[in-house]
């Protein structure tokens, strides 16, 4: 069963996030008594906490911990490069058309790239698409310069 | 928009570096990546498939530049293809310099990687092969298209003679490759400025790796120099093409392959070094070629792998494996080597297999007695070291053993042609400087060179005399009739 901690994930920074609070917790086990219970209650976000104490409520706590940790490693990633940082709104609505519409455990990975000019390049799972506004620039200034060079009558670089 | 982005629009396929390990990179993405494909990475960077698996893609690397992890890295949907023409004539390059992606109308492509010929494409070895070393050339005869291994210690005048073998072969119009396999920068330039100083640039290609250099790029070497063979040969040239040396290429390999994790063989090389090098000595060959309009002809890409073995050991990994794919070997002696004898290789561990189909019959009765000879002269002289008292008999063999020993030793690079070191032979034989001990011979035999380096009538009469003999006894007749004429020019030479 997928944890809930999982669909709930809309970012590669959660993603990394959630990997360390679970590193905290893994290493707290195996302290003193009351050091799990300081570091769930303290270090961890608070809806993260909920979950973890609400899925590992009648199980081995470490072998939850373990399973977790692996099924973050199969996490999907999308990378999207774009040349605007999103807000957490947008991130919000894409997020969420993805997890309905692709996989609900794939976060998104956002990174700036201010020569995309416009649109996103994208990448997931080894495919990658070019949506950039840069791109159909290229390709049209391409078109241009060959149809001016090609057209009789025109005499470059006069 | 440049190339990086372009085969990522190409494709629609991306990689990220996950993992280096120093001249093997892993990483993830890439899922329709194929075997041997080239890769290019994000700062310009070229790779080429190694293996894949599930969740991550090996990747050789073949350039020097820095890769950190996070790398991308987009596929080209192309193998590993060169740039051939004439213009590689007389220069020294770098495999990466002669990768492509783009198709130009002046400058062919190829495939670095290619399946060696069939039975349908081959012809038999009828072509002698001069390698203007008389020893080899008397006795151990190779054949234009032979396969011969050039083995023997590290410091044995391997590639001395290799040079020679290259300049008789480039004089004679012969294409000659040489790759020089993760070797010296100063043996390169030595063998370039060789090269340039007896003018026969204009038939020389070097392909010259160096220690530096990626183990990706060291590991091509051979089979670039190959792929240009193959393209001189399509066109109906002769080739000779040298590995110096492929114990070398084998130990990259090595490397490669264990940073690869690649389950480890004998002495640590993995399963498939055999194959390996089987794949690219089996393109060297006599070939029928298909002509312009149908017509067929002949060409060759004679190929002389070096491989380095430690203190005469023969039993050696990649030393046996090379001896078992190729038509013969010549061993260079350490021993010999030591005696002063120069070149020191050794007639009687040396093998050819192929190179007496190619002679004419009155060679084919030469290098036969030559050979018998010597091995009698070799176990007389052991039969010596027991104090033996020799009859006049032996005695004279013994002298006679000397002396034609005396014609086998070669400065350097100084070739010798083929028809010189027979008519040297045959005078000896013949009974010439009886009286003369062996450096009274050497004297004679310096002579002899000269005469028929500089008299063009001469050399021309002893080529002629040579060609319309029937036989090695009316050879040695013949000699034996004009042994006054011949020595009165020597005469005539201070």
């Amino acid at each position: 069963m997928v944890s809930q901690l999982l669909t709930k994930l809309r970012t590669k920074d959660d993603l990394d996030i959630l990997r360390g609070e679970l590193y905290l917790l893994e290493n707290s086990l195996y302290q003193t008594t009351n050091k799990y219970d300081n570091t769930i209650r303290n270090d961890i976000r608070n809806w993260v906490s909920d979950i973890l104490l609400q899925e590992s409520k009648d199980i081995d706590i470490s072998k939850y911990i373990k399973d977790l940790k692996n099924d973050l490693q199969e996490i999907p990633v999308l990378t999207a490069s774009m040349n605007f940082e999103p807000s957490s709104s947008f991130v919000e609505t894409v997020s969420t058309w993805i997890k309905g519409n692709v996989d609900e455990r794939i976060v998104i990975d956002i990174l700036l790239n201010t020569s995309t000019l416009g649109g996103v390049q994208l990448s997931y799972r080894g495919k990658y698409l070019d949506l950039s506004l840069r791109k159909r620039i290229s390709a049209e200034l391409e078109n241009v310069t060959l149809t001016g060079i090609n057209k009789p009558g025109i005499n470059v670089g006069t | 928009m440049d190339t990086f982005e372009q085969f990522l629009n190409t494709t629609g396929e991306i990689g990220f570096v996950k993992r280096i390990s120093s001249s093997i990179i892993f990483c993830d993405g890439l899922p329709g990546a194929k075997l041997s494909e080239v890769v290019v990475f994000e700062n310009g960077e070229v790779g080429q498939v190694f293996s894949t698996d599930r969740n991550l893609v090996e990747i050789i690397v073949l350039s020097k530049g820095y890769i950190k992890v996070g790398t991308k890295v987009a596929r080209t949907g192309q193998t590993l293809k060169i740039n051939i023409g004439s213009h590689l004539f007389g220069s020294v390059m770098s495999p990466k310099d002669m990768i492509t992606f783009e198709k130009t109308n002046e400058i062919e492509n190829r495939i670095i990687e290619s399946e060696p010929p069939g039975i349908d494409r081959r012809k038999n070895i009828n072509r002698s092969f001069e390698t203007g070393v008389a020893i080899v050339d008397l006795m151990l005869p190779l054949g234009m298209g032979q396969r011969e291994l050039v083995i023997g210690d590290r410091k044995t005048n391997k590639t001395q003679f290799i040079l020679q073998s290259i300049l008789t072969q480039a004089q004679k119009g012969t294409v000659c490759v040489y790759a020089a396999i993760a070797k010296k920068r100063t043996d390169v330039i030595l063998f370039n400025k060789f090269v340039k100083d007896k003018n026969i640039a204009d038939k020389i290609i070097t392909i010259a790796s160096y220690p530096d250099d990626p183990s990706g790029l060291i590991y091509l070497t051979p089979y670039v120099a190959m792929t240009i063979a193959e393209y001189f040969r399509d066109k109906g040239q002769d080739v000779y093409v040298t590995f110096d040396d492929l114990t070398a290429h084998a130990k990259y390999y090595r490397e490669i392959s264990l940073l690869a994790g690649r389950f480890p063989g004998r002495n640590s090389y993995p399963g498939d070094i055999f194959y390996l090098h089987s794949r690219l000595l089996e393109r060297a060959g006599n070939f029928i070629i298909q002509g312009a309009k149908g017509m067929t002809g002949e060409a060759s890409i004679t190929c002389m792998p070096i491989a380095e073995m430690v203190m005469g050991d023969f039993s050696g990994y990649i030393q046996t494996n090379l001896m078992a794919m190729t038509d013969g070997h010549l061993y260079f002696d350490r021993d010999y080597f030591n005696q002063g004898k120069r070149p020191p290789i050794n007639p009687f561990l040396s093998v050819t297999r192929v190179g007496r189909q190619a002679q004419t019959p009155l060679l084919r009765e030469l290098s036969r007695k030559l050979t018998s000879f010597m091995v009698s002269y070799e176990k007389m002289k052991e039969f010596m070291h027991f104090g033996a008292e020799l009859s006049e008999e032996s005695q004279k063999m013994l002298l006679l053993g000397d002396k034609i020993s005396g014609i086998f030793e070669q400065a350097s690079i100084s070739p010798r042609p083929y028809s010189l070191s027979i008519l040297m032979f045959t005078t000896v034989w013949a009974g010439y400087w009886q009286e003369k001990d062996v450096n009274g011979l050497k004297l004679e035999l310096r002579k002899l060179t000269n005469l028929f380096m500089s008299n063009e009538q001469f050399r021309k009469e002893s080529e002629n005399v040579i060609l319309n003999s029937p036989s090695f006894n009316h050879l040695v007749d013949s000699m034996k009739s004009s042994q006054s004429n011949i020595i009165q020019l020597l005469a005539e030479i201070k």
